[in-house]
């Protein structure tokens, strides 16, 4: 008994025939699947610049928030925010206010350009 | 079934000939379907199945190495697809601790009931967890070789047979009395 019988019982299974369209229709969804276009590859070499670029813009930013906020850190609670390229930005600009509008500008810059950028790749043809 | 008319069907295939595909579906529709149907005990969903897998096999053919038989590579990913696709919709089981044993294994004449016997075993097959009854099904489908049970679930030979032996056990708990009463038909 025990594994004899187990095995004799599992292993008469009643064999399953294909029903007669099983085949024809199988192969009507291989033709499908066959007319199908092959996807298109995605384009790293058009994308590849524009990615170093936001990489590069992205690492830029991250070091100067973080050279930002050591000043921030350094300064007394009354005294100006001052990276020096923003307070000269915000000069040429004719802002001499609070520093929370250049960082408005700035955050505003690049969401135009990162915009313009994107756009400008999606309308070219792959 | 000849190995070298699959290679030499897959190898049209690749080469952009779709109707050779035909005649790897002819060679194994049955074995597919019939594996489908032991994991899912439903003759309709076992044909959609293995529509399925023929269709994924298709689309994956470039990815077959040469170092497998073909055959073992498409049941490797019919079993990964069956698998899958009865995790994702079950199909319908009794737990096993509602399977139940005839109430008269013994017929009145002292013979055994065989048909009754098989079907409760079976049951009790089907309501065994899922790893247990994978290996179960996949070894007797492959007619109790063990390496190829193992090829097609994608797991080491002593896993399954670990698993085999406690599917076993399982089994024997469940039906003891069934499983003990003599053959006397056969005597």
């Amino acid at each position: 008994m025990s594994h004899d019988e187990i095995d004799r019982i599992l292993s008469h299974e009643e064999e399953l025939l294909p029903s007669s369209g099983f085949a024809a229709a199988v192969m009507d969804a291989v033709r499908r699947e066959a007319a199908v276009p092959a996807p298109i590859p995605f384009p790293w070499k058009r994308a590849l610049p524009g990615l170093v670029v936001a990489v590069l813009t992205l690492g830029l930013v991250g070091w100067v928030f973080v050279v930002g906020t050591e000043q921030v850190a350094r300064q007394s609670a009354d005294s100006q925010l001052s990276v020096p390229w923003l307070s000269t930005l915000m000069q040429l600009l004719g802002l001499g206010g609070s520093s929370a509008t250049g960082w408005t500008i700035v955050a505003l810059v690049l969401a135009v350009v990162s915009v313009k950028f994107s756009l400008r790749s999606g309308s070219q043809r792959v | 079934m000849s190995a070298s008319e699959d290679q030499a069907d897959v190898a049209r295939v690749l080469a952009g000939e779709v109707s050779a595909y035909e005649g790897i579906v002819r060679r194994w529709q049955g074995p597919l379907i019939n594996l489908a149907y032991r994991f899912c005990r439903d003759r309709g969903r076992a044909e959609e199945l293995a529509q399925e897998a023929f269709l994924r096999a298709y689309r994956a053919l470039s990815q077959w190495r040469r170092d497998a038989v073909f055959s073992t590579w498409l049941f490797a990913l019919a079993t990964n697809l069956y698998r899958s696709e009865l995790r994702r919709i079950p199909a319908r089981t009794v737990p096993l601790e509602d399977v139940e044993e005839p109430r008269d294994p013994r017929a009145a004449d002292g013979g055994v009931e065989d048909d009754d016997r098989d079907r409760a075993v079976r049951r009790a097959v089907y309501a065994l967890p899922a790893k247990y009854r994978e290996a179960l099904v996949l070894f007797y489908f492959h007619e109790m070789d063990v390496p190829c049970a193992a090829n097609s679930l994608g797991l080491p030979e002593g896993t399954v047979k670990a698993r085999l032996f406690r599917g076993r056990q399982l089994l024997r708990g469940k039906l003891p009395q069934l499983l003990a009463a003599p053959r006397l038909k056969e005597a």
